[in-house]
């Protein structure tokens, strides 16, 4: 699955390369181009839906991340071995 | 819509190609104002042979747009949309599997009668038969049970079947189970649902306070637009107002906790300090207002009329230490509240969801929300504005606005007003006399008398439930829902998509279609109504409940069903074409050789002026994302309402008027500031149950999870249900995290894990249990008492007893 997400940041430059320099350590996340309003994009490829949410967790406990919001999520391989219910 | 065929690209490159499109897209929304294209978000651009089209998010009430992409008839992408104002391009991480959740393994495909032993597959055909005999044989007995997950078209259609076909009310949502006292509180303040404000107000207010309310968790995408002004270096105060500390109150400057019902004696407290210290804002209460105290030998929604003198006089006890001792919440802090009330250069919103709607005092606290900011003049300006918010995405334009209310009628209409039985009658072309007066049974009671012996009252022998879960939600399962097992004479109908807490008691089970397997539209928090089309086709046998309403209708037209012909003898859902040719849209083969929501929608739209929440015609919603009623034609264009009751923004107020409630229901143009007492909560914690018990959400899944917990990832994170409790409480019953609980209420009992310093934190004497978990019901333990105007129960306050299961 691939997504991607912005990262809102605190709004304080020596911050934000801390933030960035902590992604790039991330072999699943690649980083684009933070914006004058330190929005951060983010691109995260992952095996599967827990990964990506466990990336976007990892990325919402930065100490100076504010928010992250996602804004594009592939699924084409969509997921086998789903849970069902015992209610039939 | 337009299909790209291209050659098969090498899948490394395919990879590339789809990370460089969500980089762009990231990277758009990040930065408006850098010129990067949006490739993967503009239909007709060649890009992963995938083809685009809008839809509202199939979750939550804040109604963010998604770009929804199909490949070879699956969903494989979405995307935020960037031209949706609710949005602006984000979404929460339910996007991540808003388009999955249509591909579980198990996901319903043929109808399903139970026999003994089991289920069996029966048509289409044996299904629509057998539930038109349910319906003949006694069809004062049948009731229909939705949601706020119904598209409009679908409550619709489900709302004129009943009342207007069969003469019959018993028609009721699981939304009085969530923001019923929202519209009792809006009706008692200014005689007309739905909020005045809408979400521009987050951009602009100084002060967000959030009522009993988790918007980080359950609206994050409203939340996050709030959190991105603060990046931009905005100053903005949040206040969280609740009984546990949740994700909401990390990112807030107060965390302002307090006892369960708490909330009214702390609404009280800010008046009394407003008054109090003459911060009130005279000339607003002057020209706008009324006062308004509880009839109590009468009670309604009219109440009796109070003068300013005697409000105040009622206010008098409610100082702030009284307030302290009632509500936990600091004598200092209330002063605090009523210090920021009190500042007109402050622009103030509050936001509350379930913790005030579930609430045995529901319509109360909400009428006192609404009385705080008039009385302050904190009303009427972007940024000041009393706005609830709703759990599901079509509480507002289908339960509230499409009425499908045990009492109610389309577009803000009650079956008991005479008047307003002629217009639905005229519009739905029935003869004189067949809507009936009596309200039908709400949610509480219609489930109450279908699970009670049909010799000892039971009046409701057959339920009909879409687009909801109520063996799940219902409160007090063991009294509510479980009992009709053992019934034999009761049948329940359900159509659902997957197996749920529901269907295990159904005796037929009706496979729908879902979310973009069918055409729809949705009315989201902020009045916004919102369109799409079908994009994909349902699996196997599935169908749109739309679809199923009206063939049963036209099976019972077809045995001769007096009810479902209209005053002219033609089926109440007749629909013809341009060339005036019917459309046999009975039969699922033809159900799509015209657009049937098109249809619905026009015929419903008349109903919209009466109340002004006017909806443009069809067509302009296919051509937007979403439009705020009142929708009115001004030099040739559907123009949205931003802020009603406000002249220069709701086109309904009369020039030089300021403001003007003009459905206000004293007939004066005023709204009505109430008050109201605080009373004890329901059940409180004793010496044999001596903790409160809060029910709700988690971020994972989204209400009863029977979408959510079918993704594996999801389902993983957050496996079952668990009991949050204090570390000194837990410390003091020799509990460990994840040690085995058992916990009791005087209805049931559950047993489950304890998490301690988890994610949400109850303050000791309190815990939380999350209800998505269909092997754990926390419904068995909750309490059914409801609030006296608005029937709807609380979930929140119930006391239950914990212990250590010994290994
Ligand atoms: S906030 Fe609600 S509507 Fe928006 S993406 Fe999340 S679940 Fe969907």
């Amino acid at each position: 699955m691939i997504a991607s997400v912005v990262a809102r940041l605190k709004s304080d430059p020596a911050e934000a390369q801390a933030v960035i320099d902590a992604i790039n350590q991330r072999p699943e996340l690649e980083i684009g181009v933070l914006s004058t309003e330190y929005s951060l994009p983010v691109v995260i490829e992952a095996d599967d839906a827990a990964m990506l949410e466990n990336s976007t967790e990892w990325l919402k406990s930065l100490d100076d991340v504010l928010m992250v919001d996602v804004v594009f999520v592939h699924f084409e391989e969509h997921e086998k071995n789903m849970p069902q219910s015992n209610n039939l | 819509m337009t299909t790209n065929e291209h050659p098969a690209k090498p899948k490394f490159e395919r990879r590339q190609f789809i990370k460089a499109s969500a980089m762009a897209a990231a990277t758009a929304v990040a930065n408006p104002s850098s010129g990067f294209a949006l490739p993967v978000l503009n239909p007709g651009e060649p890009v992963l042979d995938v083809q685009w089209n809008k839809a509202p998010c199939r979750f939550c009430g804040t109604g963010c747009h998604v770009q929804v992409g199909v490949k070879d008839g699956k969903v494989v992408a979405v995307a935020g949309d960037k031209n949706a104002d609710v949005n602006k391009g984000l979404l929460c991480v339910k996007g991540y599997h808003v388009g999955a959740a249509l591909y579980g393994k198990d996901r319903l495909t043929k109808p399903l009668l139970r026999q003994k032993g089991g289920y069996k597959e029966i048509s289409w055909d044996a299904a629509l038969n057998l539930i038109a005999d349910r319906i003949e044989s006694d069809p004062k007995r049948f009731a229909i049970y939705g949601s706020g997950q119904w598209t409009i078209p679908e409550g619709y259609a489900a709302q004129k079947f009943m009342k207007g076909g069969l003469s019959n009310n018993h028609i009721d949502p699981n939304a009085r189970l969530c923001m019923a006292s929202a519209v009792t509180g809006f009706l008692a303040t200014y005689g007309v649902d739905e909020p005045a404000g809408c979400y521009d107000d987050l951009d602009a207010c100084d002060v967000l306070i959030m009522w009993g309310n988790n918007p980080a968790e359950m609206h994050p995408v409203l939340f996050s637009r709030v959190i991105d002004r603060r990046s931009r270096g905005e100053k903005i105060t949040l206040i969280d107002i609740s009984t546990r500390r949740t994700r909401t109150t990390e990112a807030c400057q107060h965390y302002l906790e307090m006892k369960g019902h708490g909330d009214l004696a702390i609404a009280n407290g800010i008046a009394h300090l407003l008054i109090k210290n003459g911060k009130y804002d005279k000339k607003f209460v002057e020209s706008y207002c009324n006062f308004k105290s509880p009839n109590d030998e009468k009670p309604n929604l009219h109440g009796k009329p109070i003068s300013f003198d005697e409000y105040k006089k009622q206010l008098e006890p409610y100082t702030p230490e009284k307030v302290e001792e009632l509500s936990g919440m600091s004598a200092d802090d209330i002063r605090m509240l009523a210090d920021l009330f009190g500042n007109p250069e402050l622009k103030i919103t509050s936001l509350w969801c379930m913790g005030v709607n579930q609430h045995t005092r529901g319509t109360a606290m909400n009428t006192l929300i609404h009385g705080i900011h008039l009385l302050s003049g904190h009303f009427g300006r972007p940024g000041d504005s009393p706005t609830s918010l709703t759990g599901q995405p079509s509480a507002c334009g289908t339960v509230r606005e499409v009425g499908t209310l045990a009492h109610a009628l389309p577009g803000g209409r009650v079956v008991a007003n005479a008047e307003h039985r002629k217009h639905a009658e005229k519009f739905w072309k029935l003869p004189d006399g067949r809507i009936l007066a009596t309200p039908g049974y709400h949610t509480v009671k219609m489930w109450e008398k279908f699970c009670t012996p049909t010799d000892q009252g039971g009046d409701i022998g057959t339920i009909w439930v879409q687009v909801t879960n109520p063996g799940q939600t219902l409160p007090n399962l063991n009294k509510l829902f479980n009992p009709s097992e053992k019934l034999d004479d009761k049948f329940l109908i359900v159509s659902e998509v997957y197996p749920t807490a529901t269907t295990r008691l159904a005796n037929l089970i009706l496979p729908s279609a879902m979310w973009v397997e069918k055409n729809g539209i949705f009315g989201n928090s902020e009045r916004r109504t919102q369109q799409w089309f079908k994009m994909v086709d349902p699996p196997g046998e599935a169908r749109d409940d739309c679809w199923q309403t009206i063939a049963v209708a036209h099976r019972l037209f077809e045995r001769g069903f007096a009810g479902m012909k209209d005053r002219d003898g033609r089926f109440i859902f007749e629909v013809k074409d341009k060339n005036n040719q019917l459309v046999p849209i009975w039969k699922w083969e033809n159900y799509y050789d015209t657009n049937v929501d098109q249809h619905l929608f026009e015929e419903y739209r008349q109903f919209t002026k009466y109340k002004h929440k006017d909806l443009a015609p069809y067509t302009e919603y296919v051509a937007t994302r979403g439009l705020r009623w009142p929708v009115v034609e001004r030099g040739g264009k559907w123009r949205e309402t931003h802020l009603r009751f406000s002249e220069g923004f709701d086109p309904y107020v009369e020039s030089g008027k300021g403001v003007q409630f003009y459905h206000s229901t004293t007939k004066d143009d005023r709204a009505q500031i109430w008050f109201h007492p605080w009373i004890a909560p329901a059940e409180v914690p004793d010496k044999d149950y001596p903790f409160m018990l809060c029910t709700g959400r988690v971020l994972e899944h989204w209400h009863t999870g029977s979408m959510t917990r079918r993704i594996p990832q999801l389902n993983r994170a957050m496996p079952t249900a668990y009991l949050e409790i204090h570390a000194d409480d837990a410390a003091k019953l020799d509990i460990r995290n994840g040690d085995k609980v058992k916990v009791e209420s005087r209805r049931g009992e559950l047993t489950l894990q304890a998490w301690i310093n988890g994610r949400g934190r109850p303050p000791r004497g309190t815990v939380f249990i999350p209800f998505f978990d269909e092997t754990l019901l926390a419904n068995v333990l909750t309490l059914d008492a409801i609030d006296p105007f608005s029937k709807q129960p609380d979930y929140k306050k119930s006391a239950v007893k914990v212990s250590k299961v010994k290994r």
